[in-house]
């Protein structure tokens, strides 16, 4: 029963003058790669869950794209959401959802890989499945149907998707996903049932199939444990990583229509040594590990040739803590001066954004500037460890202002533990302070554009223990902060508490989740991540629906023994070390940069055989020497596949090309 | 020593809802693409120097579609034409490629009106559009309204026919081109009743007017 491409283009043809950007729906750009459906045996699609002009800017779909397609046997397509005007269309005419490149419907594929970088995106996971006319839940699917698999930072907490998704990808998908690959391939050879493909995959280092484990709650709702339903399933799931960065994809797709970011992104940097006590992807994306500049400067150079982009993005945590940011962005402004290539630097570490940064920037159209003090007085930046002080931000803004940039933007965080309304009070001062530097340098020109977010804690971090700030304490702050931020030269946004509180619901849900958000999905919930169309009545029913409290969600200071959901998911940090730290904040002590001092979070001790593979700075975390008497380690402790598995290769498979 | 050239291309399927804007974007990229020496404006938002001679409506392909480009090296023809066609987007065909001498008009100032065929996709053209075609061209004005301003839609067609074909026949439609006065095939279709009819358009040719030889085609 499956539509054609022939079918969809002909309905299309009647379909895509009416929607909004058509462009989004039709496929067909420079450097797509489209091989030969009949005679290629494994064939995949990529799926972002939002739209195109978001999906296209992600940087993480393009390395998968470029991996999976450099097997001589895959084919790799991609899909996105469709718009609210485009699913309507599609739904009257029976088109289903279907991938870009060759427009085959996506139930045709042997793998549908959604990426999922945040938990507001999941009803439009539940809503791509259906148009996909893919049985939304991973028990009712059967071999007719394809493997969903997913990834993503939201995965570090897979337990509120657990119900739809048959397999999660933890960490780095990199290796990994030829090493699924090879499953499906043993999979096509053998005519395996579904079931022993699962136990396949589930033995693989970095994946999570919840389908062999099944959590079960106290009275009280918390979390008691989590039973495995096969034995041979991992205790505990420790995610991927790889030990040193691949090549950069350097082949991307040129989108026809304006994209949210519409660049070539190079990623200089994964990981960082901050520790900021808020911050999910610090702590989830250890331990960082560099690109050489000799390496970036190769991938500009054959990406910019294959591509044609104006501008060149530099992507990391932290991109200004790259030890040789000041040669690279030198390096590129020199090599393609007189070519009006523009570089972008997001993600500035205001400590390190030296003068000589700044002038290396001037002149390269970089747009505005942005940087992220988050809290504005002494106390606040020593609970939430992000101690920058309002000198350093001043004089940093001092340097920017006077070299031409007359708009600032200014990340700051409202709603962390322990802050009183003088603290954000102290950011308006702040914000104004900086303001006047700019006004000194620019006049009436300049502006300064204040992000206050509202701080959701997030699994995997020293705060998951915190409850959400009381939604009357937010709402005062945020008042405070339009009183005092109204000049013209000041422009203020923050996050409605709404879209907070489906943040905070979500990012600490467990399994019991996955029906809110499948009766939420049912009753018209889709792109949550969007202001205008967040329906958050159709949460609340939901959660109504299946007798759940948000609150117990949100608003809930976690003991410290509580078993989270997420626990047997190891982002090789310990929880211990969260604890401690998460302790620490309530003294108000800061933990400095874990490249000056090792804390032993717990990363080294799992991988460092991976570590030791790889020279002295290679990594930022310290070598360890082995003892000798331990023997050398294939696979990281805790993964249960310690054993040799036929058909599944540990290194690369000797069949994968080189793009 | 900045050399113009003119570029005769097709815009194709893959490309047919890319917006003006962003077919502006992809011939930069393709020229980027190409290594070719571009020439830039001056000022702080410096931009390529490429000119496209109408706007083609988002949702039509097009057969002879003219851009001007300006390269800051003279370089020859071929050797131009044969660095873009490696690097060409799947929606774009190059099919002639000339240095021009300067000094010349606008590009844009040239082109003065533009073909247009409009071909139904599912079913027939109902059968009152002959009436109608005839009707609309013995009309001496024909108001319509188009982002709340009203305008004559009449004299801004020149021709308008029925054309038999292999399936559902076509409308050939020649409308005119240029500042304060352009023909949309969508206007022209609406008046006739036909917007609610799946239909793929076509630019066939663009028309140039010169002084002594009258409307030149693009594709010619």
């Amino acid at each position: 029963m499956n539509v054609t491409p022939q079918e969809i283009d002909r309905l299309l043809a009647s379909i895509l003058p009416r929607v909004q950007k058509p462009g989004r729906y039709t496929g067909g750009e420079h450097n797509q790669v489209v091989k030969d459906w009949a005679s290629t045996p494994i064939r995949t699609a990529l799926v972002f869950p939002d739209l195109y002009d978001l999906g296209m800017s992600n940087l993480g779909i393009a390395v998968l794209y470029d991996l999976l397609n450099s097997c001589a046997d895959v084919l790799c397509e991609r899909s996105f959401s469709p718009w609210g005007d485009m699913e309507s269309q599609m739904r009257r005419a029976g088109v289903p959802l279907y991938s870009l490149e060759t427009h085959h419907a996506l139930n045709e594929f042997d793998l549908l890989g959604f990426s999922i970088p945040y938990d507001q995106l999941y009803t439009n996971v539940l809503n791509a499945l259906d148009l996909a006319e893919v049985p939304l839940r991973a028990a009712e699917r059967d071999e007719r149907h394809p493997l969903v698999i997913a990834g993503g930072h939201a995965a570090y907490n897979p337990e509120p998707m657990a119900p739809f998704v048959d397999a999660f990808v933890i960490g780095e998908g990199e290796e990994v996903l030829l090493e699924i690959v090879e499953v499906l391939r043993w999979a096509r050879e053998t005519s395996a049932r579904r079931s022993a493909v699962l136990e396949r995959l589930a033995r693989l280092w970095g994946v999570y199939v919840p389908a062999f484990y099944r959590p079960f709650y106290h009275a009280d709702g918390t979390l008691s444990g989590v039973d495995r339903l096969w034995q041979d399933a991992p205790r505990v799931v420790l995610k991927r990583i790889v030990s040193k960065l691949p090549p950069s994809p350097v082949k991307m797709i040129v989108p026809y229509v304006d994209i949210v970011h519409n660049r070539f992104p190079v990623e200089i940097m994964r990981g960082c040594t901050r520790g900021c006590r808020f911050c999910q992807a610090g702590m989830i994306a250890r331990p960082v590990r560099e690109r050489t500049v000799a390496e970036i400067l190769a991938a500009i150079d054959t990406g910019l040739a294959n591509t044609g982009f104006e501008e060149v993005a530099l992507l990391s945590l932290s991109s200004s803590d790259y030890r040789d940011i000041q040669k690279l962005v030198a390096a590129i402004a020199e090599r393609y001066s007189g070519r009006h290539l523009r570089i972008s630097l997001p993600s500035l570490r205001i400590e390190t954004v030296s003068v000589d940064l700044v002038e290396a920037l001037r002149g390269q159209h970089t747009g505005g500037f942005t940087l992220a003090p988050e809290a504005a007085t002494e106390r606040m930046r020593n609970v939430i460890n992000k101690p920058v002080s309002s000198e350093q931000l001043l004089s940093v803004s001092r340097e920017i202002f006077t070299r031409g940039w007359t708009t600032l933007k200014l990340y700051f965080m409202i709603g962390h533990p322990r802050e009183e309304l003088e603290d954000v009070q102290a950011i308006a001062d702040l914000a104004k302070a900086v303001l006047a530097e700019g006004r000194k340098a620019a006049g009436r020109r300049a502006e300064v554009h204040v992000g206050v977010s509202t701080f959701v804690p997030k699994a995997h971090t020293p705060f998951q223990w915190v409850s959400l700030d009381s939604l009357e304490r937010i709402e005062a702050k945020q008042k405070l902060l339009m009183r005092e931020l109204r000049d013209p030269g000041l422009k203020l946004s923050w996050n409605p508490t709404q879209e907070t509180m489906l943040e905070a619901w979500l990012s600490r849900g467990d399994r019991r989740m996955g029906e809110v958000i499948y009766e939420a999905w049912r009753r018209g919930a889709r792109f949550d991540a969007w202001q205008d169309t967040l329906r958050y009545e159709a949460w609340a029913e939901a959660f109504r629906f299946c007798g759940l409290d948000p609150s117990f969600y949100t608003h809930r200071d976690r003991p410290f023994d509580e078993v989270f959901p997420w626990d047997h998911m190891d982002s090789g940090v310990r929880k211990r070390f969260l604890l401690q730290d998460y302790l620490w904040s309530f003294e108000g002590k800061p933990r400095i940069d874990c490249r000056e001092q090792c804390f032993a979070c717990g990363i080294l001790p799992k991988f460092n055989n991976l570590r030791a593979g790889q020279a002295g700075d290679a990594w930022f975390c310290p070598v360890i020497q082995r003892r000798p008497h331990l023997p050398a380690q294939t696979l990281p402790p805790g993964s249960l596949a310690e054993r040799p598995l036929e058909g599944v290769a540990l290194e690369a498979p000797a069949g994968r090309e080189k793009a | 020593m900045v050399q113009r050239y003119r570029a005769r291309f097709a815009i194709l399927e893959p490309m047919r809802f890319t917006s003006h804007l962003d077919l502006l974007r992809t011939w930069e990229r393709t020229l980027r693409r190409a290594g070719l020496p571009l020439a830039y404006s001056g000022g702080y938002h410096a931009h390529p120097r490429i000119q496209i001679g109408a706007a083609l409506p988002l949702g039509c392909t097009a057969c002879a579609e003219l851009l001007d480009l300006w390269l800051e090296q003279e370089l020859g023809e071929g050797e131009v034409g044969e660095a873009l066609q490696h690097e060409l987007p799947p929606g774009l065909r190059l099919d002639r490629l000339a240095a021009l001498s300067s000094p010349r008009r606008d590009l844009q100032e040239e082109i003065v009106a533009g073909d247009y065929t409009a071909i139904p996709l599912e079913f027939e053209f109902p059968p009152g559009l002959a009436e109608g075609v005839t009707r609309f061209l013995a009309s001496s004005s024909v108001v319509r309204e188009r982002r709340g301003k009203s305008y004559d839609l009449r004299p801004l067609v020149l021709d308008l026919r029925i054309l038999p074909g292999d399936r559902y026949g076509s409308l050939s439609m020649r409308v005119r081109l240029g500042e304060n006065a352009t023909g949309r095939p969508d206007e022209v279709l609406s008046c006739l009743d036909l917007q609610e009819l799946a239909v793929r358009v076509n630019r066939d040719r663009l028309l140039l007017r010169d002084a002594r030889a009258g409307l030149i085609p693009s594709d010619g």
